[in-house]
């Protein structure tokens, strides 16, 4: 059977509870109805949030910290499949906490490795973002990830810039990270006008671009390189690179 | 001057990254604790890795002298919260001609007296002539840059010491194997080692296997007894290792264990794939100050 649900962390939750109890075997969630083959039998999920708060308290107990974290960090990679293996992960580890650390298992290593490139985008973007001044002295950047990285980002400039006001914009998953006197944390961006920037921020934006060219060594010049630390991926929303 | 720029980014601007300050020898010990407070890493150039070189390329400079703001960086970091201030040197390579056993063994000095966290190595490009200037050196030594990069790796994280890598009778690095796998290959009566039996520092004295690698199998075989595939699963790198390891008692069995075979098979270049580095690409491998 295949199951569809609707990409949030409660409905998967809720799923868990359903497979866990009800002793169904899945062989694919998706999360969208869209690919769906004719041929599929569809489980319909409905959403029970009693189910999914009591999975949630389930694993906040049995689960060890770091599993629980691991967790957590998993569904913030969200443009990859990974709802069959963190099934199966979740399953597990009622029964036995120590075998979650089996790697030889190839669900777990591949849950293992998706935590670990979670941390490497976001290792990347905490130095590949840019941000711009706005007309009212605010800080914006955008940014555009594989993963969802933006709370870990955000988490990162609290520290840097605690006495700024700064909006990091995740353009595809329509969130930012804001961080004001009044709140700091994750916000939905329902609809967005292109701000205006600072005066001085062209200005800015052209000595920072000199800067890059003029400290380039012309006889150490390596494309190829450059593009292996500073991936084309990341490079989108980069002043230098524009 | 400098002092000043650091206290505005502190303190006004508040600004809590990365702040490197590089230290001229014969600062005063009053600025240099200033610094000390402020910086997240401080260096100081030594450039030659000899008093002689010194001596002959920039006689206004000695060992002394140049080591002089390290220390007392050091000492007043020391003092203040009883950890050493990360700090880092420079070292020029292929200007004079000193072996890379005298270098590493300048580097692991320093690094057993917490005097640097990081020493980095510069290939010699010619800038201008001058007599006492090797003349005309057809390429910079990047290659060779590289191969003392991943040497220092081996004295900072992998437990070796510089006696291992390079030895009096062999001072250089060999430009055509890496530094550990050179060193296996002089100790080959230490392998094969058995994978599911050897220690952590066992473990890591395999060559092409690092870190992470170590930390995987250590996991991984708390589960089972590991076999050649397991380690594929595990996206180990067996290209080199494989020559090196039993895995459950099992031995690779077209290359025997001699160093002249296994030197022959890691120097042949995989089929159908092209090379992985080549020369160039490994300037950028290295970091920079």
């Amino acid at each position: 059977m295949v199951a569809v649900y609707d990409g949030s962390f409660e409905s998967f939750l809720s799923l868990v509870h359903d497979v866990y109890y009800k002793k169904i075997t899945l062989h694919a969630i998706k999360k969208e109805q869209t690919s769906l083959s004719l041929l599929d039998e569809v489980y319909e999920l409905i959403y029970d949030e009693t189910k999914s708060q009591a999975v949630f308290e389930a694993l906040q107990k049995k689960f060890s910290q770091e599993n629980f974290e691991r967790i957590l960090h998993i569904f913030m990679c969200d443009s990859q499949d990974f709802e069959m293996d963190l099934l199966s992960y979740i399953i597990m580890g009622f029964k036995s906490q120590k075998e979650l650390a089996n790697i030889n298992i190839p669900s777990i290593f591949r849950l293992h490795t998706m935590q670990k490139e979670l941390f490497h985008v976001y290792h990347k973007m905490s130095g590949f973002l840019r941000f711009e001044e706005l007309e009212e002295g605010t800080l914006y950047a955008k940014l555009q990830t594989k993963y969802n990285v933006l709370y870990f980002l955000g988490l990162h400039f609290s520290k840097r810039l605690n006495n700024q006001n700064y909006i990091i914009h995740d353009i595809q998953r329509e969130l930012a990270f804001v961080h004001t006197k009044e709140f700091v944390g994750v916000q939905k961006v329902a609809e967005f006008s292109l701000p205006k920037l600072s005066e001085n921020e062209e200005k800015f934006q052209k000595l920072w671009k000199t800067f890059f060219e003029s400290v380039a060594i012309k006889s150490r010049e390596n494309a190829k390189l450059q593009r292996q630390t500073v991936p084309l991926l990341h490079r989108i929303y980069m002043s230098e690179f524009a | 001057m400098l002092l000043r720029v650091l206290r505005i980014l502190r303190h006004e601007y508040r600004f809590n990254g990365y702040i490197h300050v590089k230290l001229i020898p014969g600062s005063d010990a009053r600025l240099i604790e200033e610094v000390v407070k402020l910086a997240s890493r401080v260096s100081s150039n030594i450039e030659l890795p000899s008093d002689a070189s010194l001596q002959l390329l920039a006689p206004n400079k000695t060992k002394e002298k140049v080591l002089q703001p390290l220390k007392l960086a050091r000492d007043i970091s020391m003092e203040r919260n009883n950890k050493p201030i990360g700090m880092s040197t420079q070292l020029i390579i292929g200007a004079t001609p000193e072996s890379d056993r005298e270098i590493l063994k300048l580097s692991s000095v320093l690094y057993d007296k917490a005097l640097l966290k990081r020493v980095y190595y510069s290939a010699y490009i010619p800038v201008n002539d001058d007599k006492n200037l090797p003349s005309i050196i057809n390429k910079p030594p990047l290659l060779r840059e590289h191969r003392l990069y991943q040497a220092d790796w081996l004295l900072r994280f992998y437990g070796f010491s510089y006696d291992e890598i390079v030895t009096d009778v062999k001072p250089n690095l060999d430009e055509e194997l890496d530094p550990k796998t050179f060193w296996a290959l002089n100790n080959l009566h230490l392998f094969p080692i058995e994978i599911n039996k050897a220690s952590k520092e066992e473990l890591l004295r395999i060559p092409g296997i690092g870190m992470r690698s170590v930390r995987k199998i250590l996991q991984a075989r708390r589960f089972k007894r590991l076999v050649l595939e397991d380690l594929g699963a595990l996206g180990i790198s067996l290209r080199r290792a494989k020559y090196f390891i039993l895995c459950n008692g099992r031995f690779q069995k077209e290359i025997p264990l001699y160093e002249e075979s296994i030197k022959k098979a890691l120097l042949t270049p995989p089929k159908h794939k092209p090379k992985a580095l080549n020369l160039f690409d490994m300037s950028g491998l290295s970091g920079e100050l």
